[in-house]
């Protein structure tokens, strides 16, 4: 096949996945719209893109575009229209969704790519080159990889490489509720850390690596199928099918970069000072990225600090004390109940702060007992109903409560529903709010315990 | 010629790189909150730093199933109808906290809230949630978010 052939087949397949793209949004947007009304996320904006009318005209107009654009090289515009119809849109469903659809990036990032690349063959004088519009293509599916394998560094570090992730991700797609070798499978991975372990690496190898795929024909396409294979991988543990990723990795990763005659022709030898400007440049976008990373990194680490929510937040592990039992015991064939509390070792106290043996607590709560354990501890409650028991602790621990104040837990017991222990829990937690004022929690429960003795 | 062309990649590999980086540089220089997650989108499409899993997991260890007396788990979509006694959605809802992946929990309960009906079989609706203490074994603990009659 031609330079030329190539490149109009490249163009062909990267405006076939907008167009699909596309023409999915308007069903997608439909869902999503009564997502939006439900928590009040509908505006003016997502209003009239998320009415079939209004998504479906978008869309047409897009795929209208992305047609013009592989009919002929050099369409810069119809790239562009189609790329802002994507843009509207994803942006449209993310509001209204609460999130953006990331599988639904990979199309824009290859058609944007393509129109960088065509930018600078214009400016060169040789609007119909798509050699450079080839490599923008590759560059940004690279930059998307460069990002997901930043991300796992940056915010989950090294321990991301535990397999730990993985495992997670995989019960929390699946649930492990299936049948036959798939699930065998996901089983497999989900109890085996070394294996998820080594996933994880290869992930974040290739991830990071991505960038190699601007060096030549070999590099690329090794870590093309790389990504490629991680992406079925992927689909095999979990339900994720990023298709529209694999495909453009498949036949971006098996192309040549070879440029036209046109650009031959055109593009002039580069010069010491082309080149000063060049290490220049990637001097400066390389602190600007290194920046940019370190700020979002710092949020987060302020964010998970100060327990806050969120999909892509990383809270503590959630408590898992209050687990009931099924109603026969056994849960699942090989897999262990949740350990008990660890016994208490110290005598009980008649006070604790401002905690009182016989006090009353959220209407019909009782203070039975309250003990010193580890460097917290546990307030015994009684009602006539049952029986529940908190324990306050600075204590490092992968479980989180509902209760969790700053860095102090106050973990709830496993005999108990949450819903019964609500009152009282969100009663102490108070308490020690009230007590820590703006100072800090865990000091609080230090003076509390000493105080005790 | 052939130098030319060696030239040419040379070129395409600077221009390459600075797409990357640039590409680097406005995908995480603004990151703003949705209703699903904190710093979950970026300044605009198609910029994105794809950091679906880059955190360390918290909540997302759990997964919604529905459990029979026998303690056998079942995918929610399993069943073709349900009838659930306690509210599965807003602030009375059990197992705050551990509901696990917000968007699977909210497609699983329109699921549910879809597919309202008569049942014969009682069960429970469940969150699992996993646990991976570091050299132990993988344990799994479950909390009973309602009471359901279901049927297939």
């Amino acid at each position: 096949m031609t330079a030329r052939g190539a490149a109009s087949a490249l163009r062909g397949v990267v405006a076939a996945v907008v167009s699909v793209d596309l023409v999915s949004f308007p069903f997608s947007l439909m869902e999503a719209r009564d997502i939006g009304i439900a928590h009040g996320t509908l505006n003016a904006f997502n209003d009239v893109l998320s009415r079939p009318v209004g998504s479906g005209v978008v869309a047409l107009i897009g795929v209208a575009a992305a047609v013009s654009f592989a009919r002929r090289a050099g369409r810069v515009l119809s790239g562009l229209i189609a790329l802002v119809a994507l843009g509207l849109l994803s942006t449209a469903h993310a509001q209204l969704f609460g999130s953006p659809w990331r599988h639904l990036f990979y199309s824009g990032l290859c058609l944007g790519g393509w129109l960088l690349g065509l930018a600078v063959t214009r400016w060169r004088g040789a609007p119909t080159d798509e050699s450079y519009a080839h490599m923008g293509s590759v560059a940004l599916l690279a930059s998307a990889y460069l990002c997901a394998g930043i991300s796992k560094m940056a915010f989950g570090g090294p321990a991301w490489l535990s397999g730990y992730p993985i495992q997670a991700v995989i019960v929390a797609q699946d649930g492990l509720a299936g049948r036959g070798v798939l699930n065998l499978y996901r089983r497999f991975v989900v109890e085996t850390p070394a294996v998820a372990s080594l996933l994880s690496v290869l992930t974040v190898g290739f991830e990071l690596g991505a960038p190699l795929m601007i060096l030549g024909r070999i590099p690329r396409a090794v870590v093309a199928l790389g990504l490629v294979a991680i992406h079925a991988n992927i689909y095999l543990l979990t339900p994720i099918l990023y298709w529209q990723a694999m495909l453009l990795l498949v036949v971006f990763g098996l192309s040549a970069d070879v440029p036209s005659a046109e650009i031959v022709q055109r593009l002039a030898i580069p010069t010491p000072s082309d080149t000063r400007r060049f290490a220049a440049a990637v001097v400066l976008l390389g602190l600007a990225a290194v920046l940019a990373v370190d700020h979002q990194a710092h949020r987060f680490a302020q964010v998970r600090a100060q327990g806050g929510p969120g999909r892509n937040v990383p809270a503590a592990p959630v408590a898992v004390a209050n687990a009931d039992k099924p109603m026969q015991p056994a849960a699942e064939a090989g897999v262990d109940p949740p350990a008990p509390p660890p016994a208490v070792s110290t005598p009980p106290l008649s006070r604790i702060g401002p905690l009182a043996v016989g006090q009353t607590i959220a209407g019909s709560w009782q203070v039975a007992a309250l003990e010193l354990r580890g460097d917290g501890f546990v307030v015994r409650l009684t009602r006539p109903q049952g029986h529940a028991s908190l324990e306050l602790t600075c204590a490092r621990s992968v479980h989180r409560s509902p209760f969790d104040l700053g860095a102090a837990h106050i973990f709830y017991s496993n005999d108990v529903q949450f819903d019964d222990v609500k009152a009282a829990g969100l009663a102490v937690q108070e308490l020690l709010r009230a007590a820590a004022g703006r100072g800090d929690v865990c000091d609080v429960l230090s003076a509390w315990r000493m105080a005790a003795f | 010629m052939g130098s030319r062309v060696g030239t040419i990649h040379v070129s395409q590999r600077r221009f390459a790189l600075l797409c990357i980086l640039a590409y680097v540089v406005l995908a995480w220089a603004a990151r703003f909150d949705m209703r699903l997650g904190q710093q979950i989108a970026s300044l605009v499409y198609p910029l994105d730093t794809f950091s679906m899993y880059g955190g360390m997991p918290g909540e997302d260890r759990s997964h919604l199933l529905v459990r029979d007396a026998e303690g056998e788990v079942y995918r929610i979509s399993d069943f073709r109808a349900y009838r659930c006694l306690e509210p599965l959605t807003g602030s009375d809802v059990r197992c705050a906290g551990r509901l696990g992946i917000p968007y699977h929990y909210e497609e699983l309960i329109h699921y549910i809230e879809t597919h309202q009906g008569q049942g014969e079989l009682a069960v429970e609706l469940i969150t699992r949630t996993w646990d991976f203490p570091p050299g132990e074994r993988v344990r799994t603990a479950d909390c009973v978010v309602a009471h359901c009659t279901v049927a297939r």
